[in-house]
């Protein structure tokens, strides 16, 4: 008998660690996976992007939408994680609410230089979250890369899109992403699908830029009005906004925490990051409404087929702060509005002397604002963290607002001064003679179109000025 | 509209918990959501005939 008992006892014990080391495998492969579904966000913004520029540019916007990714890598790596862990109080870096933030957390959990950044068999989680915050943080790059397009100094938006995916977002994401946030904590400020903390952040930033870079040359007539300047490829930018949506997926999944580890809001179920309940079930209904939702309000406001993709993003945009929470009829009406509205922002922006190539402020930072505070609108009284009831802070329109405003703060703010500092060194915008040839021809060792009629457009760029090699 | 919990708190949540469940607002939004649907429908037949009836007109002013 006590043989028996000693023998189910150690079955009982082997079974307990199998059945934990499935969990931990399972939630390393999830957020794995969740990578290479963001590397599709970024397919489709140099699919996009490339479609969106001339064909005298198309290359060298591929490349500055290639560097983005590959600066934010080690930049993410050396101080992106750090910044996110060690922030979320303020700027005192003192120790958080659920006790896993500030600076003596930030070290263990997130110093470059520590043991868990790095191949490590203890540690099955950190290498993938940071990974999944990498991608977050090449998106705004992204975000930002589209609106600058045909005129910036390359060496410039590297700079800008380190700034803003290193710091810029990431404070946001401290503050307004992560449990022991100041904003959710003090205001109930929600996000789940980051609509302030990645896309509004990026939007603005983009925004403080584009006032300092300038509109491109030809874009606006001595008597302000605008003209349209188009794409050598809509199919590729169409093309490239799908696949961005395909990616979304991806971005919308690694919101979500995985139940069951130490390291787990819950044991067996689903959480957001505040580590609020949901389930992945929830976020299907509201992603496929949110993004059904904005095509077909940009189709009855524009019937373009670049503004109609453009609102399949604004649409998830628009639904992305309360994704987990949302009934999804009302997803899908949150998402017509957004789309619909984005013409109305436009040519706000446009009418201002705004030049912005792909609608980034517009669809990123306006319908972004609008997510943020549909969600105080919308989802308002539903708690924002776990707790007892009267004891943790609400969702709230006030708090929203708050929210907004501090993430429109950190994205227009250091996008604007430092874009400021380049401009006043000659640093930021590539010289007329330049622009005018064409980027590929001046700085790129390759032709985009080898064969086409007009050799690629260099024929004529060629005609118009003196090439820089 | 807003939260469908009983009290400001996640605890014992188990069920259903989207905005608005249980209210007035669900059927609201199910119906504005169709109704978005069919107004898109009815715009989009109206451009698109619009369209073809300039193209047609112009067509038969050439010739």
């Amino acid at each position: 008998m006590e043989a028996e008992i000693a023998r189910l006892t150690e079955e009982l014990a082997a079974l307990t660690a199998a059945s934990g080391a499935t969990n931990t495998m399972f939630a390393e492969t999830y957020y794995y996976l969740s990578i290479p579904l963001m590397v599709l966000i970024h397919v489709g913004f140099l699919s996009y992007e490339m479609g969106a520029s001339r064909q005298k540019n198309v290359l060298a916007s591929g490349i500055k939408n290639i560097l983005a990714f590959a600066f934010l890598v080690p930049a993410f790596y050396y101080a992106g994680w750090f910044v996110y862990w060690a922030f979320p109080t303020g700027f005192s870096m003192s120790t958080g609410f659920f006790e896993i933030s500030g600076w003596d957390y930030a070290v263990a959990a997130a110093n470059p230089a520590g043991e868990v950044m790095g191949p490590n068999l203890a540690d099955n989680a950190t290498g993938v979250f940071w990974g999944a915050f990498t991608l977050f943080a090449a998106t705004t790059a992204s975000i930002m890369s589209g609106a600058v397009i045909e005129r910036i100094r390359l060496f410039a938006f590297i700079v800008l899109a380190i700034v803003l995916g290193t710091f810029a977002w990431v404070f946001a994401a401290a503050w307004g992403w992560h449990a022991d946030g100041w904003l959710v904590q003090r205001f109930g400020y929600h996000d789940f699908g980051a609509a302030g903390v990645v896309h509004m952040v990026a939007g603005f930033f983009a925004l403080g830029v584009l006032i300092n870079l300038g509109p491109r040359i030809g874009k606006f007539n001595p008597d302000g009005s605008a003209n349209h300047i188009a794409g050598h490829s809509m199919p590729m930018t169409l093309v490239g906004l799908m696949t961005i949506i395909a990616g979304f997926w991806g971005f919308l999944m690694a919101c979500a925490i995985v139940p069951g580890e130490a390291w787990s809001w819950s044991a067996t179920e689903f959480t957001s990051i505040y580590g609020t309940p949901m389930t992945l079930s929830a976020l299907t209904f509201n992603i496929l409404m949110g993004f059904a939702g904005g095509i077909i309000g940009a189709w009855v406001t524009t019937r373009d087929p670049f503004w109609m993709m453009s609102g399949a993003l604004a649409g998830i945009i628009s639904c992305a702060a309360g994704l987990d929470l949302y009934w999804p009829p009302l997803a899908f009406a949150i998402a017509f509005a957004g789309a619909a509205f984005m013409p109305v922002a436009a040519r706000f922006l446009e009418k201002r002397g705004i030049d912005d190539a792909v609608g980034a402020v517009t669809v990123h930072g306006v319908i972004g604002l609008w997510g943020v505070l549909a969600a105080g609108i919308f989802a308002a009284g539903y708690p924002a963290i776990q707790g007892d009831a009267g004891s943790v802070p609400v969702i709230s329109l006030t708090g929203q607002a708050i929210g907004a405003l501090v993430m429109i703060g950190c994205g227009f703010v250091p996008g604007y001064l430092l874009s400021l500092l380049l401009r006043m060194f000659g640093m930021l915008r590539v010289p007329e003679a330049a622009e005018i040839a064409g980027l590929d021809i001046v700085k790129v060792p390759a032709v985009a179109y080898p064969e086409s009629l007009n050799g690629g457009g260099r024929q004529a760029s060629l005609d118009t000025a003196s090439p820089a090699r | 509209m807003g939260s469908s919990l009983p009290e400001a708190s996640w605890n014992a949540i188990e069920g259903v918990y989207y905005t608005g469940a249980g209210g007035a607002w669900e059927p609201i939004w199910l119906f504005v959501s169709i109704g978005l649907c069919g107004l898109a429908l009815v715009l989009g037949i109206a451009h698109e005939r619009h369209a073809y009836k300039r193209i047609e007109t112009e067509r038969h002013g050439r010739t």
